[in-house]
Formats: structure tokens, C-alpha cells, sequence
């Protein structure tokens, strides 16, 4: 494997609560509490939770758009937890983000051509007949006609100002995307049409994604790897391929059971999970998942199961599990 | 299909919306059977007219800017249309529930769900306040809401989504509706728990013996909740058909499109997403003939002049196309 192009290690963003007369602080959110990740240049990593797990405030951690707490974010051998400002901002120019809802991220009064241009012009790259320049290129690479340079976002369906958000992101030619629910928004039949985008940037510009997601089906036509992610750590993270044949941890076996399948035809066995996710400002102890889970043991409600592989699990796959794999076991 | 006579039909439909920039049919001719004890699905794209439809059951429709402008629609004979005010309100919560997507913005925040279900209770059925709150308690119980004893003295924000949902859930059902209509229930909520409500939802309703409009845009969700469906495009119904034949013998250009381009779980990774081109015609500039014309691989000239009709397909459903797949 080559040398990864990002790395976060032991990673936490808490969140504090304050209460009382002073607003002193009363406790934490633990929203990332030690995420540890991998990331090869040019390959896309899929990152599943459901809402709460914390999938988007590690994602804004790892650019520091969100200060983490601790733990340390390494992007192509540079440890950017560490950085001072002035330098962050350079370091800026290899990893962008994409949100969710390209319109509350797109200054209204702004020119989507002003917009994708915006990047160029902060980082003073170019001439400004070559920003032009670029501007009419990545128009083309994200399929938009250079004629809608001078519209509005307000004038674009939602799809396409997803093409106008992933344009913006691209401008600098970035190591590393990370894109945070970028098709939530939007209607299935566009749905396909942007992640057929994503892939191809991914395969022909050889860019780094971290695609967040609360949808496993999304995930899969994106990604190389998956990491799930529950309750602020990482639950499993594996290939793939072998994440959705053999799912190791329990919680994952739910979350792909509990997708709805198009298909009438095709009755599957369902794992409905008891109970809702428990607040993050009060983790159960032991592992977290344990008051949900169907092979819960004594062990698991007083101690941490820490990510790591597995015997009998495809290779590449580690899971954060006293016991993991893919049939049922029943508790004693 | 056997089905004596239907519980609800809507006939020629036709919902307008007054907008700055001018007037939007949002529901354009639409006609659809509910028969008793079955489950519906009304299913489309943000736009299609589907939640307008579901609205209009009710005479929900924010007036203005909204208005019924024509067509009719018929519970159990009576035409809704028709009916006063109060002769309507009688019918809302008694006949016919309606359960939203999002929940918070449907309870009242300032009453306790005691005291919400018990007003609901207490308004189509003549109760005293302890029999009330007895009823309620029983109604959570069974839509499975923990601690029901606790919850029932709680306020909306102290539950989470799925809950709040179970609780909506609870007072569509707590005067015995025929009719169930669901918008879009599970869309705020995620995977797991929407996997429990819409467990729950298809229990209660066998066990309720309602019959269910579930408005949704997840042909994954149509697939494992209901017995039929109706797709809808721009406004108008495009095919209508049993799930088991819409799944696996969809007519439509359209349905066959949305079949083939929603992100499912596969057992191998596709290179390439199949995608319908283009997008949803401007509702105020809708072009002549058929509205999926421009984005159809099976288009034609005559397409384009005048709208297919709504006929009927050899397997018993309906399709509005000139050009069906067989």
C-alpha cells in the first residue's frame, strides 16, 4: 500500500454543555471521540452513520473547519492540527468540501461563474483571463454549459447546483475532497447523475473522496472502503466489496438490513434494532452499541471493544466487536 | 382485480397553486381507487403533485395560495367536495388520519403528548378526560412506545424522531380511521428506525383493517409496504399497477427509468450509474403532448402533440404512454 495521503489518528472533537447560573460547563458531547483513519491518494472512502453518529463533525474536523480536541489530522505527511493559521490556508488548497445543500452554499447574489472562480481568486492563482479559463473547463467537467456563467444559483434545479458546488471544489485541484451528503438533497433520477460524476472525478483526476453518507446504497457506488460509524467511533471499516458481502459488526448487519429493497419479489430476514441511538453527551459504558444489540454479553457492557481485524474476516476488515461475524449468535 | 367498490376514487383532479410567476397546476387531472383494507402508494419525484394529491383528500390545501379547481372526490360516496367545513371536520381524524414527514412541526410543542391525543380522543368520541387519558395510554402502548406511562406526560421535544412519529402514529389511529393517509413518514427518520415505524405501520394496519395512501418518493419503501401503486409525473399519473407487476414489468419510460437509476444496494458495484437525462419540465412552461417527452429514449413525433390517456395494460394496471415497454 502506498503511503496514505491523509491520516487522523486518534481524533476527538467534543462539544461542551453548559448549565446552571454561571454556564459552566456540565459535560461533553462526545460528537468524534478517537477516530483513527487511512486514506490512499485517489481512492474513495465511505463514511456511514445514521444522524448523531458524528460522520459530519469528523469531517469538518479533519479540514479544521471545526477545531478538533485532540488527536492529530496528517495530510500528505504534514500534520495540519498543528498548523498556524496563515499556513492552514495554504494547506486549504488540497482538500475542499462539498455540503449537502448547494444552495444555502452558494452566495445568492453571486454569479455561479464568480462562484466557481472564488477559490482561484482567494489564492491568487493565474491571470484573470486564466481563472476564465479554468472557470470554463471545470464547467465542462462537471457537465455545465460555459453559457450559465453569468446565472444565478436561484435560476438551477438542485442537481445542478450540485455540479456547481463539485466545480467550485475542483477549481484548485485538490488532493482531497470531502463530501458531506452530497446527494441528500436531491431527487433519485438526479441522485445517479451526480454520483456518476463523483466516480468519474475520482477515476479520472485522481482524487481523494471522503464521502459521507447516512446511505448505504449511495455508499457503494462511491466508495473503495467504508468505514460505519456509530456513536462518535469508528464501529467497522473494511474493502468495500467485503463490507456489504460480510459484514462483521452487528450494528452494520442492521444498518444494511434495515435498507428497504426495491423489489417486491425479495423477502429478507430483518434485524429491526430495539430502542434509539443513546445521546452522545451520555455514552453508554462498555461498548456503545451493546444496550441495541442482539449478541450483547456482560462483556460488552463493561468494556470498549477497540477497531481491530478479525479471524474468519475477509482481509483488510476490522471491527470494533468482542464478537463479531457474519451469522447470528445468539446470547447465552 | 375483484375489489367491490372503492373506499375512496378521486376523479379528474385538478389542484392549482396562484405564485408570483403565475398559476402552476400542480395536480393536473389526476384520478385513483382506494379500495378498503389496501395499502396505495402515491409515488414520484419532489414536485410530481403526489403530496398536493394526498393533501387535497383532506381539503388540506393551503387556500390561498392553493385551490381545487375542478374534479371530484368520493369517501365511501359521499363527495368530499361537497361537504361544509364542519361536515369536513367531522370526516378528518374519524374517516380519514393523516400522518406528516416530520412530526415536531406537527405536535403542538407547548401540550404534553397526554394532552394532545386525549384532545383528539375527546373530539370525535364522547369521553370523560380519565377515560381519555386511559385511551391515550393504551394508543402508545400499542403504536410501542417505551414507557408509555412516562412518555404520555411528556413534551414533543423530549422524545426523539421515531417516537414522535409513533405518537403521531397513535392519534391518526385513535379514532379508527377507514382511511389512513401517510406523507413521506419515514423521510426525517433514519434507516433503523424508519425500518421500526414502517414495521409498525404495516402491523397496525392489517390489525386496524385501514385502508393506507403512503405518499413517498423510495420505491425501496413501496416495495415492502404496499399492494399497489400509482406514479405520478408533473402533475399527472403516468402508470398505475399492482408492486409485484410495477417491479417486475414496469410499462412506463418513466417507472422503468426511476427502477433503474435508484442507488440500491447490489451485489457487485456498477461502473456507471444508468441515469434518466435532463430534469422535470418547469411547471410553468410544461410542453404539449406528453411531459416525460424530452427525457424519453422511446419518444416519438406524436408524443409531442397531444398527452397519451391513462389505458389499460394487459396485467391490469393502467399507463399513460404511447410507446409502453411490453
Amino acid at each position: 500500500m502506498n503511503r496514505p495521503l491523509l491520516e487522523v489518528r486518534e481524533l476527538r472533537k467534543y462539544f461542551p454543555i453548559r448549565g446552571g447560573l454561571f454556564r459552566r460547563v456540565v459535560g461533553q458531547v462526545k460528537a468524534v471521540d478517537g477516530v483513527n483513519l487511512q486514506l490512499v491518494a485517489g481512492r474513495t472512502l465511505g463514511l456511514v452513520g445514521e444522524s448523531g453518529c458524528g460522520k459530519s463533525t469528523l469531517g469538518r474536523a479533519i479540514l479544521r473547519l471545526q477545531e478538533p480536541t485532540s488527536g492529530q489530522v496528517i495530510l500528505s505527511g504534514e500534520d495540519i492540527t498543528a498548523l498556524p493559521r496563515q499556513a492552514l490556508l495554504a494547506q486549504r488548497r488540497q482538500m475542499q468540501i462539498i455540503f449537502q445543500d448547494p444552495y444555502a452554499s452558494l452566495n445568492p447574489r453571486r454569479t455561479v461563474g464568480q462562484a466557481i472562480r472564488e477559490p482561484l481568486d482567494v489564492h491568487r492563482i493565474g491571470t484573470l483571463a486564466e481563472r476564465q479559463q479554468r472557470v470554463t473547463e471545470l464547467l465542462d467537467i462537471v457537465g455545465l454549459r460555459d453559457s450559465v456563467r453569468d446565472r444565478y444559483p436561484h435560476e438551477f434545479s438542485g442537481g445542478q447546483r450540485q455540479r456547481v458546488g463539485i466545480a467550485r471544489a475542483l477549481a484548485l485541484n485538490p488532493a482531497l475532497i470531502v463530501a458531506d451528503e452530497p446527494v441528500s438533497a436531491l431527487d433519485v433520477s438526479v441522485q445517479s447523475q451526480v454520483l456518476n460524476l463523483v466516480a468519474r472525478l475520482q477515476r479520472e483526476h485522481g482524487i481523494a473522496f471522503l464521502f459521507i453518507s447516512h446511505d448505504l446504497a449511495v455508499i457503494q457506488h462511491v466508495s473503495d472502503e467504508v468505514a460505519v460509524m456509530y456513536l462518535g467511533r469508528i464501529v467497522e471499516h473494511a474493502p468495500a466489496a467485503s463490507l456489504y458481502r460480510e459484514p462483521q459488526h452487528p450494528y452494520t448487519q442492521a444498518l444494511l438490513s434495515a435498507v428497504p429493497v426495491p423489489d417486491p419479489a425479495r423477502r429478507r430476514q430483518r434485524i429491526v434494532l430495539a430502542g434509539d441511538v443513546p445521546s452522545p453527551a451520555r455514552p453508554p459504558p462498555g461498548c456503545a452499541f451493546h444496550p441495541r444489540c442482539p449478541r450483547a454479553r456482560d462483556r460488552c457492557r463493561q468494556e470498549r471493544p477497540e477497531l481491530a481485524s478479525t479471524a474468519g474476516a475477509p482481509a483488510g476488515t476490522r471491527v470494533a466487536c468482542h464478537f463479531p461475524g457474519t451469522e447470528d449468535r445468539e446470547t447465552d | 382485480m375483484n375489489h367491490p367498490t372503492p373506499l375512496l376514487a378521486l376523479r379528474d383532479l385538478v389542484v392549482e397553486f396562484d405564485t408570483m410567476a403565475g398559476r402552476v397546476r400542480a395536480v393536473d387531472g389526476v384520478s385513483l381507487d382506494v379500495f378498503p383494507e389496501e395499502s396505495l402508494a402515491l409515488v414520484g419525484e419532489s414536485g410530481c403533485g403526489k403530496t398536493v394529491t394526498a393533501l387535497s383528500i383532506l381539503r388540506l390545501v393551503p387556500q390561498p395560495p392553493g385551490r381545487i379547481a375542478g374534479g371530484s372526490i368520493r369517501f365511501d360516496g359521499r363527495d368530499l367536495l361537497a361537504l361544509p367545513e364542519s361536515g369536513m371536520r367531522a370526516v378528518r381524524g374519524r374517516d380519514i388520519a393523516m400522518i406528516f414527514q416530520e412530526p415536531m412541526t406537527a405536535l403542538n410543542p407547548v401540550f404534553t403528548v397526554g394532552a394532545q391525543l386525549g384532545d383528539v380522543i375527546r373530539r370525535h368520541q364522547r369521553l370523560s378526560r380519565r377515560e381519555a387519558r386511559k385511551a391515550s395510554l393504551a394508543l402508545l402502548e400499542q403504536v410501542g412506545i417505551p414507557e408509555p406511562g412516562r412518555r404520555i406526560d411528556e413534551y414533543p421535544h423530549q422524545l426523539s424522531g421515531g417516537q414522535r412519529q409513533r405518537v403521531m402514529i397513535a392519534m391518526a389511529l385513535s379514532c379508527g380511521p377507514r382511511l389512513l393517509v401517510a406523507d413521506e413518514p419515514t423521510t426525517a427518520l433514519d434507516v433503523t428506525t424508519q425500518a421500526q415505524v414502517l414495521e409498525e405501520i404495516r402491523r397496525l394496519q392489517a390489525e386496524y383493517r385501514m385502508a393506507m395512501i403512503l405518499v413517498t418518493h423510495d420505491l425501496g419503501i413501496v416495495a415492502e409496504t404496499c399492494t399497489r401503486a400509482v406514479v405520478m409525473y408533473c402533475g399527472q399519473v403516468v402508470e398505475a399497477a399492482t408492486t409485484a407487476a410495477l417491479f417486475s414489468r414496469p410499462h412506463h419510460p418513466y417507472t422503468v427509468g426511476l427502477l433503474d437509476s435508484i442507488p440500491r444496494l447490489r451485489e457487485t458495484r456498477l461502473a456507471e450509474l444508468p441515469v434518466i437525462p435532463g430534469r422535470v419540465p418547469d411547471p410553468l412552461q410544461l410542453p404539449a403532448g406528453c411531459r416525460f417527452a424530452d427525457r424519453c429514449p422511446r419518444v416519438s413525433a406524436e408524443c409531442r402533440v397531444v398527452s397519451p390517456p391513462l389505458v389499460a395494460t394487459a396485467d391490469g394496471g393502467l399507463v399513460a404512454c404511447y410507446h409502453p415497454h411490453p
